[in-house]
């Protein structure tokens, strides 16, 4: 037997993805740059979707580098994350998909926007309460509350990513590149929630070690990619969702 | 000229990927340091575990300078590009080269010797994670409708050009960057060097010299930047319009 194989393989270390590592870099770094940019666009054009849209970049650019910074993937396992990196950042997972949808609806109607920004802030504070009761293991069953709380929210703010923009005035593309996003954001979001609920019953996500798990993590930092990079083209791309930059003057396309 | 909206995302997001490239080839350089250099790798036992370094010690020897000057040339590389250079686009695209061919030689030489087999980690790894990064890089690069977004963009005026206050600062960002990576890499760093319970990783000086010099020359730039600035006022952000600055 070679040393190699006796060496235990943790699925959950983002070293046994080489290739994703780079990928999610650039993921963080564009997120940065490109939340800094729409606050500047904020604060000229005070736009409520292009704020609640520099939150979303921003929190992706903590929730991947943080993954980064921990070497483990573990704030993907949300509410069974083990390790405190993980735990606190697995707060952004409702958060994200909720700003990017609520800022969309902002750009539909404000009063829609309103409510569904009060949507996910409580339904993102029922997660971490919960997943904080689950955390304590007095009922472990907590953490599967905290789970459906946050399927709740990142299917609902997916199904909205995937619909409004298709409803826009103007030309599809590249303003649907946001309900491709929003496709890719589902998968990432549904293949991580079955393993998570099938956790609940089988002992933890620790014990997938081996199974599903090390497939999907060789796939999932590629999707992240996919539907970050789409709706950051969708964003700042297009005329559409009125991203403007301070003293800066663009050539519009026809 | 005037960037159009895709054109100015294409070029940031495009930026990002050279600042991460800079970052994997500078943490490669860290990592192939002690090998290549230290003088107790080529006595046993470690002569033994990286007898092909020892082998092929000039190739890796060549292979880490270039890798420490392609780091760092990415800063310039980002600088041509936001400052109007001429040749940004071949400049950059002849230092993925260079370090992808400086990063695929040793990645070979290491994967390829029988040594790995026996060891718990594969040791050409690391240099596959630069080399990787580069031929994105290539690639990307190569690809019509950004090659067009680019050059566009480096040829293109913008707030940067001919200020040095500002270039100063905006470079002191690229090298805080490379701080803050060389900080993080003493962390994520020593946990992938666990080898049957005891922590191979011995680069916690060099990295952490590499982290404070490149802060102080961030620290530098910033305050030189702030003062000078003081002499010649800053102006707008990114204009791509003449003489709007």
């Amino acid at each position: 037997m070679l040393l190699r194989d006796a060496a235990p393989f943790d699925v959950w270390a983002i070293s046994n993805y080489r290739w994703t590592e780079p990928f999610l870099w650039i993921v963080a770094l564009a997120a940065l740059f490109m939340g800094m940019f729409l606050f500047a666009s904020y604060l000229k054009t005070r736009n409520k979707s292009q704020l609640l849209w520099t939150f979303g970049f921003l929190g992706i650019f903590v929730f991947y580098h943080t993954l980064l910074a921990s070497e483990s993937l573990e704030a993907l396992a949300g509410a069974f994350s083990t390790s405190m990196f993980g735990l606190q950042t697995a707060l952004l997972l409702p958060l994200i998909p909720g700003l990017f949808a609520a800022g969309l609806c902002y750009d539909k109607d404000e009063k829609l926007g309103k409510s569904y920004t009060i949507f996910t802030i409580i339904f993102s504070l029922g997660y971490l309460i919960m997943q904080l009761m689950g955390n304590t293991g007095v009922v472990p069953k907590y953490d599967l509350i905290a789970t459906i709380f946050l399927i709740l929210v990142q299917l609902i703010s997916a199904i909205i990513i995937i619909a409004l923009p298709l409803k826009k005035e103007g030309p599809l593309f590249p303003k649907n590149l946001l309900t491709i996003g929003g496709i890719f954001m589902l998968a990432t979001n549904i293949m991580m929630s079955i393993q998570m609920i099938t956790a609940t019953y089988s002992g933890g996500l620790r014990a997938a070690d081996g199974g599903t798990l090390d497939i999907m993590f060789a796939i999932i930092p590629f999707f992240i990619t996919i539907y970050i990079l789409c709706f950051i083209y969708a964003i700042f791309g297009t005329k559409e969702f009125g991203f403007e930059i301070p003293h800066v003057e663009f050539e519009e396309e026809k | 000229m005037k960037l159009k909206r895709n054109e100015f995302t294409t070029s940031f997001v495009v930026l990002a990927l050279f600042a991460v490239t800079a970052a994997l080839t500078l943490l490669s350089a860290y990592g192939a340091v002690c090998v290549t250099w230290d003088p107790k790798y080529s006595e046993p036992p470690f002569s033994m575990a990286f007898a092909y370094v020892m082998e092929n010690l000039v190739v890796f020897r060549i292979a880490n300078i270039i890798t420490w000057l392609g780091a760092l040339f990415w800063g310039y590389v980002i600088f041509a590009f936001l400052t109007q250079r001429k040749g940004a686009y071949i400049m950059a695209l002849l230092t993925a080269i260079v370090s992808f061919a400086a990063g695929l030689v040793p990645a070979l030489i290491s994967d390829l010797s029988k040594v790995n087999e026996e060891t718990p980690f594969s040791i050409g790894s690391p240099h596959w994670a630069r080399t990787f990064a580069n031929l994105l890089v290539i690639i990307v690069l190569l690809i019509p409708p950004v090659r067009r977004s680019v050059v566009k963009f480096a040829s293109t005026e913008n707030r940067f050009t001919g200020n040095i206050a500002k270039q100063l600062m905006m470079m002191s960002l690229f090298f805080f960057w490379l701080s803050m990576i060389s900080f993080l890499g003493t962390n994520f760093m020593a946990s992938a060097h666990v080898i049957s319970g005891f922590n191979y990783w011995q680069l916690v000086e060099i990295q952490s010299l590499g982290a404070y010099t490149t802060s102080i020359i961030g620290v530098s730039m910033l305050g030189g930047g702030f003062i000078l600035k003081h002499f010649k006022p800053a102006n707008s952000l990114i204009t791509s319009v003449e003489g709007n600055h």
